[in-house]
């Protein structure tokens, strides 16, 4: 059986078309003006690019030379099998399978293959790398967000001492931690805040202490954050929030920025809401194991929650946009 | 005198042939093609988003019809991924360098700008030969040493002032009083910057590129003076100000609102509070963000094309800046309340409108202007060592 069809011949020597006659046959394609035959190809040798309309498609030889063609039986016949990728979006069908995969692949990418892929490098992740960054967040808060504590020397000391006994206390869930640091700083800039650095640092801002007024609030949220460092939340955090990054980027690369950004918020704030809802166990477990009550910390809650307005309504309903869980929440569950 | 040169002008034009660009590409073929690009790419860990581009770009250029014959892209994807992967490996050790040598940070910029000749032209000569047209493959035969050499100015210029800024920063955490002044300094450089270097370094740039590109033995020409685009570098100053103050506007009336509220006692509760001047500001921004971005588009692409010929026939650019805010708004429009998934529609509503608005000039004294092209440099088929920077322009 043969085939054949108008269509216009480029040699890949000079610009200029040439209108010829294909004629498929024997695994041959040939091509002639009429007169004589300017080309006899193997099948075999040649790439055809046809566009996923079927009007149109484009033959090229190996040597720079081409040919444009209708979409006609012909070219189906000389068309080597489809690629995966060129069957996939050659039809709606296709496309749709795509789309289905992909949003599972996402969904899973999410779920498990980021925290896991994070966590895992976070333990190989060597003590030295943890603490170089340590140096270089402190560094940057000392230069650009806080003053040395205004906090009386003895105060200090008085925390320091609830502190030493949280980070000696061992129970079932919960380690001693000997290498972990308080740290006190006057920080207008974060305002009320506890927080840690890296796998040894926590961070006290006066504002937290005056805020909470109650030293035994305080020891609770040093038992939270010496929950954060048990977690390795900081080291698992940040290549969690590098992971989400790069696969936003992958995702939606070519979409502007803007896209990109909301979502990338939103998944990055799921993960650290999972860190603190863990923290706050943890600080629940490491209390009673110092045999210090949680409702002090309760209380502190109870008062961010209010400064904030988000313990009714509006708060609860915005709270996957946030890092933190809802302050209420939390005051309820150190209030058991 | 200017009399004649009308006459010769009118002349000129009768004799010339308007020839159009023609897009045949669709939104929903493009999707489809999009979909598929984005899901292989994700499953393989970004390995198959060479073949995704050499797809993409392949799809655009053979949908792209200038008389009769379409273009053609002829990349091999296995180059465009070593490339990539070279890219990515050069900057994961500079980055992990800096970590432990935070020394060589600022050393960064610099080192870009000193490549970027370098880069720019291992991007062309890679985008050249893999473009096709009629048979005949594009070739840029620039030799890098006289990249160097055109763009001395402006990079001489760049390191110049990215010392500065390295110099100006160190001071300020030492010394703030001289840290000021270098500071002061620096702002000048970054109002010089655009409206001198900028426009310099483009034009050089662009001369550079189209007089050793060709297309057969026909040669690439850039007409455009620096004064040219100096104007144009200077109404884009003017539309970002005009940006900046409008969007401050904008702050200012979002806070206002806020602060108005908080007064009266009306809503007590932290995000709802700043709800109003959160999105009051972010429309402003995206809103104005879409408007001087397409008219700065349109600005350049006219002022490009209008100057490019090849041998005698001129290319001829008529974008109309408003038409292209308005398409960049529906665009935005239909990809938020899509979620994205306007995208592939939006690129290709993009790319047929710039291609509408695009025209050859065709000489037509040159009765047999293609029989008369020819392939006759063989650097046009040569597959360099260079085709490892190729896929610079990412």
């Amino acid at each position: 059986m043969s085939m054949q069809d108008d269509a216009l011949y480029y040699d890949g020597l000079t610009a200029n078309a040439q209108t010829v006659v294909a004629t498929f046959a024997n695994g041959e394609l040939t091509l002639s003006n009429g007169e004589k035959v300017i080309r006899c190809t193997a099948v075999k040798d040649i790439q055809v690019s046809s566009s996923a309309k079927q009007t149109f498609a484009i033959v090229y030889f190996s040597e720079g030379a081409s040919l444009q063609i209708n979409y006609t039986e012909l070219i189906i016949a000389i068309t080597p099998k489809s690629s995966l990728p060129v069957l996939l979006s050659n039809s709606w069908r296709g496309a749709s399978i795509a789309f289905i995969i992909l949003a599972a692949l996402v969904f899973a990418i999410y779920q498990w293959g980021i925290p896991l892929a994070a966590d895992q490098a976070a333990k190989g992740m060597p003590n030295e790398w943890a603490g170089k960054i340590e140096e270089t967040v402190m560094k940057d808060i000392d230069e650009n967000m806080c003053k040395p504590s205004k906090l009386a020397n003895s105060h200090q000391i008085q925390l320091l001492r609830g502190f030493a006994e949280l980070q000696k206390a061992s129970a079932a869930n919960i380690k001693a931690l000997p290498n972990a640091k308080l740290i006190f700083r006057s920080c207008d800039f974060i305002g009320p805040n506890a927080f840690n650095i890296g796998r040894e640092t926590i961070i006290l801002s006066d504002e937290m202490v005056i805020f909470a007024g109650n030293d035994e609030a305080i020891i609770g949220i040093l038992a939270h954050e010496l929950g954060h460092l048990q977690g390795d939340h900081v080291m698992r955090g940040i290549l969690r929030y590098v992971g989400v990054g790069v696969v936003a980027t992958a995702l939606l690369g070519d979409v502007s920025g803007i896209l990109a950004a909301a979502p990338t918020l939103v998944m990055r704030n799921q993960f650290t809401q999972v860190f603190e809802r863990e923290a706050d166990a943890h600080a629940i477990a490491r209390l009673k194991a110092v045999k210090i009550s949680a409702k002090p910390l309760a209380a502190v809650f109870q008062k961010l929650s209010k400064r904030d307005g988000d313990g009714d309504g509006d708060g609860k309903r915005w709270e996957w946009l946030f890092s933190h869980p809802n302050s209420a929440e939390r005051a309820k569950l150190f209030q058991e | 005198m200017t009399e004649n040169l009308h006459r010769d002008e009118v002349l000129q034009t009768e004799l010339r042939q308007e020839k159009r660009f023609h897009f045949h590409g669709t939104g929903a073929e493009y999707f489809r093609i999009w979909i598929v690009n984005i899901l292989l790419t994700l499953a393989t860990i970004g390995v198959y988003s060479a073949w995704a581009k050499v797809r993409r770009m392949k799809y655009f250029y053979e949908n792209t019809e200038l008389m009769g014959a379409r273009f053609g892209y002829h990349a091999n994807p296995k180059k465009v991924f070593f490339s990539r992967f070279l890219v990515i490996l050069t900057v994961s050790i500079f980055y992990g360098l800096a970590f432990f040598f935070p020394v060589i940070e600022p050393l960064g910029s610099i080192i870009w700008v000193v490549a970027l000749p370098a880069l720019l032209a291992f991007a062309l000569y890679f985008r050249m030969r893999n473009t096709s047209y009629r048979g005949l493959r594009f070739v840029f035969t620039g030799a890098i040493k006289q990249g160097y050499l055109t763009l001395w100015f402006p990079l001489a210029i760049a390191i110049l002032g990215l010392t500065i800024i390295t110099f100006a920063s160190y001071l300020l955490k030492t010394d703030a009083k001289l840290g000021l002044i270098m500071g002061l300094s620096l702002l000048l450089v970054y109002i010089l910057f655009p409206i001198l270097v900028m426009p310099v370094f483009q034009v050089q740039w662009k001369r550079f590129a189209h007089e050793h590109s060709y297309f057969g033995n026909a040669k690439f020409d850039f007409t455009a003076t620096v004064k040219q685009y100096i104007k144009a570098y200077v109404a884009c100053l003017f539309a970002y100000a005009g940006f900046l103050i409008i969007l401050g506007l904008c702050f200012a009336l979002g806070l206002a609102g806020v602060l108005g509220m908080k007064h009266e006692g009306e809503v007590k509760d932290g995000f709802t509070r700043y709800l109003p001047f959160i999105l009051i500001g972010a429309a402003c921004f995206y809103a104005l963000l879409f408007t001087v971005v397409p008219y700065i588009r349109a600005l350049f692409f006219n002022l490009a094309w209008n100057n490019t010929q090849i041998a005698s026939h001129k290319f001829r650019a008529a974008l109309p800046a408003w038409g292209m805010v308005k398409l960049a708004a529906g665009n935005l429009l239909f990809i938020l309340l899509t979620f994205g998934f306007f995208r592939p529609f939006a690129v290709i509503r993009t790319q047929r409108y710039l291609l509408e608005h695009l025209f050859l000039d065709l000489d037509a004294s040159d009765t047999d202007v293609f029989k008369s092209l020819s392939q006759t440099n063989p650097r046009a088929y040569a597959e360099g060592a260079l085709d490892l920077f190729g896929d610079m322009d990412m």
